[in-house]
């Protein structure tokens, strides 16, 4: 949290949680800025109409929480969201929009969103979600939290019946192939380790490279990596 | 008299109402409140969200109309419809203002029938 030096006696300082607020219309930011200035300890350090304009103010004044309306001009909360992730890491974000949707909720989550709101339950949400964030922790209603565990059910049996797992892009063979080869054992070692002839090894490896669509050994390793396939 | 089911709208009204040296003497969060303040406060002007829960504006306004006479109202609605503006004609409902506008259309529009 920011801290806000308060000349008062001289002597004592006082932290104020830095809330930029962005919404096009000029109702809504009003009332959210009234809203949240009631509590103590909160300040709007911004406010923002557009997205390109949040984003230029969570630039210069890092703030602590970022309140984004999702439908906005220039710039959408989406992508406002995505840029200022990027430029000021330690903004937590929290999502306004007018309804519920689980495309939305998919693309809030990928742009690093950790808060959201609809703007129907703002009275009793957004302070809470203010709270959670100021302490980077993620609020989601039960309502969302519900769409998010359906997505992710139906992305978890997607995978299982596509082509995407890991389970299915490889086999047991080519999964001991790529430890081998991330351990640093060439064509012939692995060769050597499994019994099988150099060319095979060689065909096993042209087709794991092919199904990854990896080029190198050293993407491949950071593959096998991400997917626990060999340890750090 | 402010009636609108959202603590946000209401907040931001009250600020852009105060802001325009106007004087907020009542909120409501639903057409029942909004009619029995109205009967209590006798308001100049009543912004009555359309969409409420318990009972919406549109319901509210013939007994506002009835009790309180020389109280205008002004429909606040999120859209605009011919639809709604003619059943607002049809109730006589004085003046529409729709949320998504700028705040400025609200405040000519609650000039303008604070006028008549």
């Amino acid at each position: 949290v920011k801290e806000v030096a308060l000349s008062l006696s001289g002597a004592f300082k006082m932290s104020f949680l830095q809330i930029l607020v962005a919404d096009d219309h000029d109702l809504m930011r009003r009332g959210l800025k009234s809203m949240l200035e009631t509590h103590p300890g909160w300040a709007i350090c911004a406010e923002a109409h557009t997205g390109t304009e949040a984003v230029a103010k969570a630039n210069e004044l890092k703030p602590n929480v970022a309140i984004l309306d999702i439908s906005m001009p220039e710039m959408d909360g989406l992508e406002a969201a995505r840029q200022i992730r990027k430029q000021s890491p330690r903004t937590e974000i929290l999502v306004l929009s007018m309804h519920y949707s689980d495309q939305l909720i998919r693309d809030i989550l990928e742009a690093g969103v950790r808060g959201y709101v609809v703007k129907s339950d703002s009275d009793r949400d957004l302070v809470l979600a203010v709270e959670a964030l100021a302490n980077h922790k993620p609020f989601f209603t039960p309502h969302a939290t519900e769409l998010m565990l359906t997505n992710l059910n139906a992305s978890s049996s997607s995978l299982i019946n596509g082509t995407e797992t890991l389970k299915d892009r490889l086999t047991t063979r080519e999964r001991e192939i790529i430890r081998l080869i991330s351990e640093g054992n060439s064509s012939k070692e692995v060769a050597s380790t499994l019994g099988i002839s150099v060319k095979t090894a060689d065909t096993h490896r042209a087709n794991i490279m092919r199904k990854l669509q990896v080029h190198t050994v050293s993407e491949l390793v950071r593959y096998a990596l991400r997917n626990q396939i060999i340890e750090p | 008299l402010i009636a609108d089911d959202h603590e946000a709208v209401r907040r931001g009204l009250r600020s852009a109402l105060v802001g325009a040296g106007w004087q907020v003497c009542g909120e409501a969060v639903n057409g029942q409140e909004a009619i029995n303040k109205v009967k209590e406060l006798l308001p100049d002007v009543v912004i009555l969200d359309i969409s409420m829960p318990i009972m919406g504006g549109l319901e509210a306004a013939p007994e506002i109309l009835k009790s309180a006479p020389a109280t205008k109202i002004v429909a606040f609605t999120m859209h605009e419809s011919q639809q709604i503006r003619t059943e607002m004609a049809r109730i006589g409902v004085h003046g529409i203002a729709v949320k998504s506008a700028p705040l400025s259309n609200l405040l000519a529009t609650i000039m303008s029938v604070s006028e008549t």
